[in-house]
């Protein structure tokens, strides 16, 4: 197998500043319950680093929720849109 | 690791991460530091060069070159938060991929830099050109030197996320 470029790397789509908002969490507490550095968590909410398996399980545990609710490989809905649903479906 | 290791590890991870060196980090920072940086090493070589005609002067301009060198490398070096030169234990995954990128960079220029002063070497001698000054060579000697101990802080403090 060729080795993959990391141009080819999938995006992945998280939660991470709505549930550290939600839950009114700095980034700097975020990152010391997580144990990185607070630069990481802010590159993990803006989409430049995407996390290792074991990071992104420890983020999940922070807010109590499954990976897959935290962390997506398609975007995720606006929360709005969740809520009150888009216009079509109103 | 031990206790002491460990602590000192801390420390210097704390003391490279100092919220005051905050204004450093910056890319245009960090991009003129790397530029003063390799111009404190091109001065150096010249420094090098004059030192056969002129010890006393060329002796002074070392002095200056070591400090402009310190500060600039003392500098660098907080701006990217010593990411290069501190052991895993005190790094992050994302900071620890940044050095692992950053030491692959820095070793495909070092060698490429390497190759072309062996090359020079190879040219000098077939063109049995006449044996440079002390200074040449003293200076053939000690930049690769202080390059290979700047080159990986350099790259790293180019990195756009460091």
């Amino acid at each position: 197998m060729p080795p993959r470029k990391r141009s080819d790397d999938v995006e992945l789509f998280n939660r991470l500043a709505l549930l550290r908002a939600e839950r009114g969490m700095s980034r700097q507490e975020l990152a010391d319950s997580v144990g990185v550095h607070y630069q990481t968590i802010g590159y993990l909410e803006r989409g430049e680093y995407s996390p290792s398996a074991t990071l992104a399980l420890r983020l999940a545990a922070v807010f109590g929720l499954p990976m897959e609710a935290v962390f997506s490989l398609t975007p995720f809905r606006a929360l709005s849109e969740q809520v009150y649903g888009t216009q079509e479906e109103r | 690791m031990n206790t002491s290791t460990s602590t000192r590890t801390q420390r210097r991870a704390a003391r490279l991460d100092d919220p005051r060196f905050e204004t450093m980090r910056t890319p245009a920072v960090r991009r003129r530091l790397v530029a003063a940086l390799i111009v404190v090493l091109v001065v150096e070589a010249a420094v090098f060069c004059l030192i056969d005609r002129a010890p006393v002067p060329a002796v002074i301009g070392l002095a200056v070159v070591i400090l402009a060198f310190v500060f600039c490398f003392g500098a660098l070096k907080a701006s990217t938060r010593g990411v290069e030169e501190l052991p895993a234990e005190a790094l992050d995954e994302r900071q620890w991929q940044l050095r692992g990128e950053a030491y692959a960079r820095s070793y495909r220029i070092g060698f490429g830099l390497l190759t072309l002063e062996l090359a020079a070497v190879a040219v000098w001698l077939i063109r049995d050109l006449p044996v440079p000054g002390t200074g040449v060579l003293a200076a053939a000697v000690l930049l690769p030197f202080h390059l290979g101990l700047v080159l990986p802080t350099m790259v790293t403090a180019s990195s756009r996320t460091v």
